[in-house]
């Protein structure tokens, strides 16, 4: 090395072609500029996060206002739901030292809006919203279909939550279609939503588990009912009401096999969220959204002909809309191509 | 040209030197540790903080306070114990089983859970195959082995012992007894503790006669439950203990039952959570959210079925 670094050193100095390059001034000010830019780069890093989303502040931050009125404005129906929800994460996101990570469980009929709300509470949290790099979601029969993967699902999904939680702390997961998932699967990730200080190194206590599922929903429309039989208003519902109803039929039922149980024997389920089953109002309100958000001046006629061509349950007294709130943005265009 | 030879070599020379300089320090470090009993390794044991800790705490679990004080107190005082501590702990979810576990690692180590020579094993991530368990034993001991070679006064706790493959635990047999030292490493320095919910049928059934009875809980005492815990552990197919030597040998050192927790223990808790957030003056809060958690038996509706597990989220509600 040393014969190498003489010789070339030597060669710089005296070939005549390579003297004319290195001219020492020019040469000076571009090496200083360079050194300079450098050193501002490297020590002024904000710059470069700036314009990559990472975890920091800038890029994750709880906007409770705008979720809250996200909420009023554009969940219909939920009045329990959205108080508790809004309680729920606004509490958690106050705590500097959570002692576990948010684990909600919203649970109802079809097209009430879980998954709704898992959206508006992603995008109240991180400035990309659902294209956040940090929120991850997880259909059961999307990303865990054969049952026979199972152990491969379950490695799996340990290693994916375990790194992404050590990249980010602050990272969201939601699990969709939680009653499809195999039971197994979910036990795979209950340490991680313990009261750990931390695991092999890593602490899950500034995580957000949601878990979304249509378990329960029949009780809660049951509720829904006796209140309407009673001639009381659907305002009047209340969270206990609805706990306690759902805590007789699924939650107390240990041999439904259902994944509730396994996570309700150790308590890591901090909140249980009910949607209640829509009525023909808020198929209105839904449709009246749609077609603001499309731009179109609302019209009430064509959306409440849209709404009253829905299936409703139960027969006689024709309450509830069968499919909530979904397959407004395709019904609408059948109502408004009308000549 | 000897200029050159300087400038070429210098910087790489320093770095050599430096480099050789941290890997002999670190070097001696760890042979110091291996040949000498009296390790650092980062332990720094605070009696009283820990005394301190459990005192203020831990609500409604007398028996826990008096036998981690005092085992742990005898343990440390002496430097070359006879034994390692072995503890055990039972008792319902929401309790403070791993609350306490926490608070020992704190109080004994200067980095809190954090330190590296404090082990906590999970079934359901570390072990979860039931098929593998010879393949466990096999990682198990070598863990135990290598780390306890490191530092003698490790931690490891071993978490829902229920759901731990059976006769995956007692590969550590030889190591919880008195006999086992190699290589002149004290593998008596270490702390062992197991956290499960068997025997909480015990448990539970002695402190709601005690308080049917008319008697005070601070009047339970830990003769009356070690017998029930004891046999509950071992005839269990879900303990992880099942028929284990471990038990059958005496080699746990002490049993610490956590009993059920009452309507008044769930307020002090709800409370402790209001002061953390400054809404120490909240009583009403604290009222409510004790007056929401779900009681067991159903008639009675004495103990907290949920222990303290859900107050956070519930005073989130009431709040």
């Amino acid at each position: 090395m040393r014969p190498r670094c003489k010789l070339l050193l030597l060669w710089v100095l005296w070939n005549p072609a390579a003297v004319a390059a290195i001219e020492p001034i020019s040469t000076g000010i571009a090496v200083g500029m360079a050194a300079a830019l450098t050193g501002l780069f490297a020590s002024y890093r904000d710059i470069f996060y700036y314009f990559q989303e990472s975890c920091r502040p800038d890029w994750i931050s709880y906007n409770r206002t705008g979720l809250e009125q996200a909420l009023q404005k554009k969940l219909f129906g939920q009045h329990v739901a959205s108080r508790v929800i809004l309680k729920a994460v606004t509490g958690y996101m106050n705590n500097p030292n959570p002692k576990k990570p948010l684990v909600l469980s919203l649970h109802g009929w079809t097209g009430t809006g879980k998954n709704f709300v898992s959206h508006l509470i992603a995008e109240n949290l991180y400035t990309e919203g659902m294209h956040s790099r940090f929120v991850h979601l997880f259909t059961a029969t999307a990303h865990f279909p054969h049952e026979k993967d199972l152990e491969m699902y379950k490695a799996q999904l340990q290693q994916w939550v375990k790194g992404n939680v050590s990249n980010c702390g602050r990272s969201m997961f939601i699990f969709d279609e939680m009653d499809k998932m195999q039971t197994g699967l979910i036990d795979s990730i209950k340490p991680y939503l313990d009261y750990y200080e931390q695991l092999d190194g890593v602490s899950y206590r500034k995580a957000i588990f949601i878990l979304l599922s249509n378990t329960g929903g029949e009780s809660i429309g049951k509720v829904a009912l006796d209140f309407w039989n009673a001639g009381r208003e659907r305002e009047e519902i209340e969270l206990h009401d609805l706990e306690k109803a759902l805590s007789l039929s699924v939650f107390n039922n240990k041999k439904s096999g259902l994944w509730h149980t396994s996570l309700i024997d150790k308590n890591l389920v901090d909140y249980f969220v009910p949607f209640l089953p829509l009525e023909y109002k808020h198929v209105v309100q839904c449709g009246l959204n749609e077609m603001v958000t499309r731009g179109l001046k609302p019209d009430t006629n064509v959306v409440e002909q849209m709404a009253k061509d829905f299936i409703y349950y139960p027969k006689e007294e024709r309450l509830f809309s069968v499919p909530g709130c979904k397959l407004i943005p395709n019904k609408l265009n059948f109502y408004l191509l009308d000549p | 040209m000897a200029l050159t030879l300087c400038t070429c070599s210098m910087p790489s020379l320093l770095l050599l030197i430096c480099s050789t300089n941290l890997i002999c320090a670190f070097e001696m470090k760890s042979i110091y540790c291996k040949i000498s009993d009296s390790c650092d390794c980062d332990f720094s044991p605070n009696m009283r903080g820990l005394e301190w800790d459990l005192y203020k705490n831990l609500y409604g679990q007398h028996l826990a306070q008096e036998i981690m004080s005092e085992a742990v107190s005898d343990f440390l005082r002496k430097d070359s114990p006879d034994r390692p501590l072995v503890l055990s702990f039972h008792g319902a979810s929401g309790t403070g089983k791993s609350l306490v576990s926490s608070m020992l690692g704190r109080h004994l180590y200067g980095s809190a859970m954090g330190s590296p020579y404090i082990h906590q094993f999970v079934p359901t991530l570390h072990f979860p195959i039931p098929e593998r368990v010879q393949l466990y034993r096999l990682h198990l001991k070598r863990w135990i082995e290598g780390n306890l070679t490191t530092c003698a006064r490790s931690i490891f706790i071993f978490d829902e012992m229920e759901k731990m493959p059976l006769g995956l635990i007692d590969v550590l047999e030889p190591f919880l007894g008195p006999s086992h030292v190699v290589f002149q490493t004290n593998y008596r320095k270490a702390i062992y503790i197991f956290i499960s919910t068997a025997g909480e049928e015990v448990i539970n059934r002695v402190t709601l006669e005690a308080r049917l009875s008319g008697r005070e809980r601070e009047e339970i005492r830990l003769q009356e439950l070690e017998e029930g815990i004891t046999q509950a552990v071992f005839n269990n197919t879900n303990s992880g203990l099942y028929h284990s030597r471990i038990i059958s040998e005496k080699l746990i050192t002490r049993y610490v039952p956590f009993l059920p927790l009452c309507h008044h223990h769930v307020e002090r808790c709800a409370r402790r959570d209001l002061c953390q957030r400054g809404e120490c003056h909240r009583t009403d809060v604290a009222m409510a959210v004790a007056n929401a958690m779900s009681y067991t038996p159903a008639d009675g509706k004495h103990f907290s079925s949920t222990g303290c597990k859900m107050v956070p989220a519930k005073v989130n509600l009431y709040l």
